[in-house]
């Protein structure tokens, strides 16, 4: 079954940087971002999304990687 | 020119930054305006931001101030949102760079309705691990069912 785009649903157009809890749902248990098949976005949604997760990685919000 | 002409030309930005923990807490106001400072100066207006608070950062961050090295576990973190005109933008960033205090900064563009607060969601997160009791009891009210009617038998 196809997933739900979570940012269509909830009508986020601008997916910030600063909203670690909703980025930390698509990373996977290694940190690594979850492709689009898996995290069932749009692609203008996936696209901001990794935009999000690398600036909240820069400012140490979220991790680059976890063991 | 009119106003409206002046508003359009002008780029939202947000500056997201790190202060060292070293800073005592009761300076960290003065790095803020220091913050603020640098683009009031070049003609920005601030529309939003949220004062720094600890935070425990998922990596260890270092940096090199003269001879002294910081590395941190942990830092001050807060955000700022202006209006600035796009040419006056690089001389922001050339000042915030040499601002000591800051661990390490972040300076975007974002769209003006953008409104995420750490306040908000921390008051959401609180919200769902312990939902007020009021709403229990009405939810509850609304979903109990009808006791059933007794069929009059005549």
């Amino acid at each position: 079954m196809k997933k739900e785009d979570y940012f269509h649903k909830n009508k986020i157009d601008y997916i910030d940087y600063k909203d670690v809890e909703t980025l930390k749902k698509y990373l996977t248990p290694h940190a690594r971002i979850q492709s689009r098949r898996r995290s069932g976005v749009a692609s203008n949604h996936q696209r901001g999304l990794a935009l999000a997760v690398k600036r909240a990685r820069f400012l140490g919000l979220l991790p680059y990687v976890t063991r | 020119m009119s106003t409206t002409e002046d508003r359009a030309e002008r780029t939202v930005y947000e500056i997201g930054y790190l202060v060292l923990p070293s800073i005592p807490e009761e300076s960290l106001p003065d790095v803020v305006s220091k913050i603020t400072n640098t683009f009031e100066k070049a003609g920005g207006e601030k529309l939003d931001g949220e004062d720094p608070f600890l935070y425990e950062l998922s990596y260890e961050i270092s940096k090199q101030v003269g001879a002294r090295k910081y590395v941190v576990h942990e830092a001050y973190l807060g955000w700022i949102k202006f209006e600035l005109e796009a040419s006056a933008i690089e001389a922001v960033k050339a000042e915030l760079d040499k601002t000591e205090e800051l661990l390490r900064f972040l300076l975007i563009k974002v769209p003006t309705e953008a409104g995420f607060t750490f306040a908000a969601a921390r008051a959401a997160l609180e919200e769902k691990m312990n939902p007020t009791p009021v709403e229990e009891v009405s939810a509850a009210a609304e979903t109990a069912p009808e006791a059933p009617k007794e069929a009059v038998v005549e």
